[in-house]
């Protein structure tokens, strides 16, 4: 029932089962207060969610703040460990694997995080922080030096800088300095968790054609988490919208932008400005009242209704919605579409925003 | 107009219960007043909007410098523009372009280590130089400003409503209810629901969202002439931010205050500004119509930023077009145009990289600073942009990361 698997991927599809498969990832995150700490509620950041990523393929995923984008890409990458749910890699659960086991297959899988100031070690030169890697995982043998200048040439940076500091860069080549520690050990699937969002305009366009000519050249898989649309729609091949915890939607990426379904879906889409004065001038924004549920008490059925202005729509109508607040949506295959688009709503629509 | 200032009451703006909403007229509703009754400051240094008929605010060769330990960094350098009656400016530009540098020195909040020359005129009277008590009359009443982190901006140990109150009774006397009823009216105007029980709440009970209207509420409790926003949307979520847009929008029908919007984001200036201006490495380089500026370009940077965003309503299986280099450091700018180092026009040796380009007129209303202003606008995209080579790689200059705004 994934998308991916009938979703245009480069060649012929795989036999076997896919680079990463998510089933039903859930992670909550205990609350306590008073002296004691004691449990006081739950906050469940990633309520069920499933995906498939393949090589050569680029799954986005995009929300706001507070959706559990990131934290499903760690619970992927079992820098959380999930609730409940499995992340398979290859067809082997991570999740329950012993720490040797797990350690074996941690190279395959890497993470570039977002802020490249805060996740460069200041006191390290930049061949102690790309070679760091080959140490962490006993690869003494690799001719480091060799190997950090072949690494910084493919990422754009001039290997005769090896020996400088983070703080001689500017953002967006230590980007790139994350992005060539994150490849060291040839990795076949890299987490990326925003990491265009901290840098300009005119840089942020460099570091996402590297990343594009890296997954040219390396066959690499990415789960690329991004509050960013314009970037996400540019890189990705397929994207899921998550909203409190839960995948809404999710299409090959051109159907997704296209043809949006769920409400909200539609109101994002509707709300990210374009830069085209006539554009942008002409388009309706759907404004969304008041702003994101507690994940700690989230609505009954859809979780999106209570803010919903397509149920708001029904309503006014006549139509009954009551379904909204007892069941939940299943994120199904949307019947006038064809196969790939996903949407849990009960009342879909496809509406042009964009 | 200026019906914050006014001590009559009228018992059908302040005398009733109900909640006022936010599609409410308040300032309709409000009793006009006459000309100084019950100011509580002295405006007449300067002219009011009835008297004064040139430019509102109007910006004369500025320049700011900081001295730091590495050299002088000039985070501005020979501004000039001018902001009209009721249009809103959009400031565009990167980190380190001078931008919100810019409206610090218009408010006057700029540290005492920097150091700005020029002139900064609000209906002819020029801002800099003036004594901070002559300035606190202007600031906040007639320029204000709703700044990027409503978190840091406001107080965490008063009520939302006390630091509105605080903002109207910094100008005006008013009785205390007088004033608990504006705050509602104010919270009410910029769409809080519950206004009445959100004016006794802190900032921390508030959404990222909720805090930037109310720090909106904030800055128009005076109805001032010049609002700048410096990044009003830069922390929140898209949804949130089409909120606070349309908030901005919804003031700026009902007060026509001028805006001047500072931003590094396109997409938002698209949509809002009137005029833009583009800025880079502290200095104008580009001026003009909203459309002059989105259609046709006349400075390489700009065509070049346009370039390089992915853009979400299009499919494009392409590589995006991306400005070569790093922005200059502001100690070691280059020589002549600063945009030399990155601009594929740069090729005519000794006119780049010797001279600076003044700003031409393209257009009555569009100006840029480049030596080729006319060719760069007549010619296609292509010919401007650098296809991309992933394994080029600038040197960076020591001392390149520190943006002056960290300065402030």
């Amino acid at each position: 029932m994934t998308i991916v698997e009938s979703s245009p991927v480069d060649g012929a599809a795989p036999a076997g089962p896919p680079l990463l498969r998510v089933t039903d990832l859930v992670k909550e995150f205990a609350l306590t207060g008073g002296l004691v700490r004691r449990r006081v509620g739950t906050v469940k950041a990633v309520s069920g969610v499933s995906f498939d990523v393949d090589r050569h393929q680029t799954l986005g995923v995009v929300g706001e703040s507070g959706c559990g984008k990131s934290t499903t890409g760690r619970c992927v990458l079992q820098l959380l460990t999930p609730t409940s749910g499995s992340v398979e890699f290859e067809g082997v659960d991570l999740v329950g694997l012993g720490n040797r086991e797990l350690r074996a297959l941690r190279p395959r899988m890497q993470i570039v995080f977002q802020d490249p100031f805060a996740s460069l070690n200041p006191r390290m030169t930049v061949e102690s922080i790309i070679s760091e890697p080959f140490r962490v995982h006993g690869r003494y043998k690799v001719d480091e030096r060799a190997r950090v200048k072949e690494l910084m040439r493919l990422v754009g940076l001039r290997p005769e800088h090896v020996n400088r500091y983070p703080h001689e860069f500017s953002g967006g080549q230590r980007q790139r300095i994350g992005v060539a520690r994150a490849l060291a050990l040839d990795p076949d699937l890299l987490v990326l968790d925003e990491p265009v969002s901290a840098l300009d305009v005119s840089i942020q366009a460099g570091v996402v054609n590297l990343l594009e000519e890296l997954q040219e050249a390396l066959g690499l898989a990415y789960l690329f988490i991004a509050h960013d649309l314009a970037v996400v729609r540019h890189i990705s091949d397929v994207v899921a919208v998550m909203y409190l915890g839960k995948i809404v939607e999710m299409a090959p990426s051109d159907e997704l932008y296209e043809n949006p379904a769920h409400p909200y879906t539609q109101a994002l889409m509707s709300a990210v400005p374009v830069p085209d004065p006539r554009v942008q001038r002409q388009r309706e924004r759907i404004i969304l009242p008041g702003d994101p549920p507690s994940p700690v008490d989230p609505p009954s059925g859809c979780r999106f209704r209570t803010r919903c202005w397509h149920r708001q729509e029904l309503q006014d109508a006549g139509t009954d919605t009551s379904i909204c607040a007892e069941q939940e949506p299943l994120l199904e295959i949307h019947s006038s579409r064809g196969i790939g688009h996903q949407a849990a709503c009960h009342f879909p629509e496809v509406r042009e925003v964009v | 107009m200026r019906w914050i200032r006014t001590r009559s009451t009228d018992p059908a703006a302040s005398g009733a219960d109900s909640a006022v909403t936010a599609g409410d007229d308040v300032f309709d509703a409000l009793p006009p007043t006459g000309d100084g009754d019950g100011a509580v400051l002295d405006i007449s240094v300067v002219p009011d909007r009835e008297t004064w008929h040139g430019p509102l605010l109007e910006v004369r060769d500025l320049s700011v410098s900081f001295k730091t330990d590495e050299g002088v960094v000039h985070a501005v350098d020979s501004l000039s523009f001018e902001v009209r009656d009721d249009e809103t400016l959009g400031i565009v530009g990167e980190s380190g372009s001078g931008k919100s540098v810019t409206s610090m020195a218009i408010l006057g909040l700029l540290p005492r280590t920097a150091t700005v020359t020029g002139e900064i005129l609000f209906r002819g009277r020029n801002l800099l130089g003036l004594r901070e008590k002559a300035l606190e009359t202007i600031r906040g009443r007639e320029i204000a400003m709703v700044f990027q982190d409503a978190l840091t901006a406001l107080n965490p140990v008063f009520t939302v409503g006390s630091q509105i109150a605080e903002a109207i009774g910094a100008h005006n006397e008013v009785s205390d209810a007088e004033m608990s009823e504006r705050v509602v009216e104010l919270l009410a105007l910029v769409g809080i629901p519950n206004p009445r029980e959100r004016a006794g709440q802190y900032p921390h009970e508030f959404s990222g969202g909720m805090r930037q209207r109310a720090m909106i509420a904030m800055s128009i409790a005076n109805e001032p002439a010049v609002l700048i926003a410096d990044e009003p949307t830069t922390a929140l979520d898209v949804t949130i931010q089409a909120q606070v847009l349309d908030v901005l929008e919804r003031i700026q029908d009902r007060t026509q205050s001028s805006i001047l919007l500072i931003t590094h984001d396109l997409g938002v200036v698209a949509g809002v500004a009137d005029r833009v201006m583009v800025m880079y490495a502290g200095r104008q380089a580009e001026i003009g119509l909203i459309e002059e500026i989105f259609y046709e370009p006349a400075h390489p940077y700009t065509k070049g930023l346009l370039a390089s965003l992915p853009r979400f309503d299009r499919r494009t299986s392409e590589r995006l077009h991306r400005i070569v280099g790093q922005p200059p450091s502001l100690i070691y700018r280059p020589p002549g145009c600063a945009f030399h180092p990155r601009c594929p026009r740069s090729e005519v040796p000794g006119l780049c990289n010797q001279h600076l380009p003044p700003l031409v007129e393209t257009s009555p209303t569009h100006a840029s600073a480049c030596h080729f202003a006319d060719d760069v606008q007549a010619a296609a995209l292509e010919e401007i942009v650098l296809p991309d080579d992933i394994l080029l790689s600038e040197p960076v200059t020591p001392g390149d990361d520190a943006p002056p705004e960290d300065a402030t």
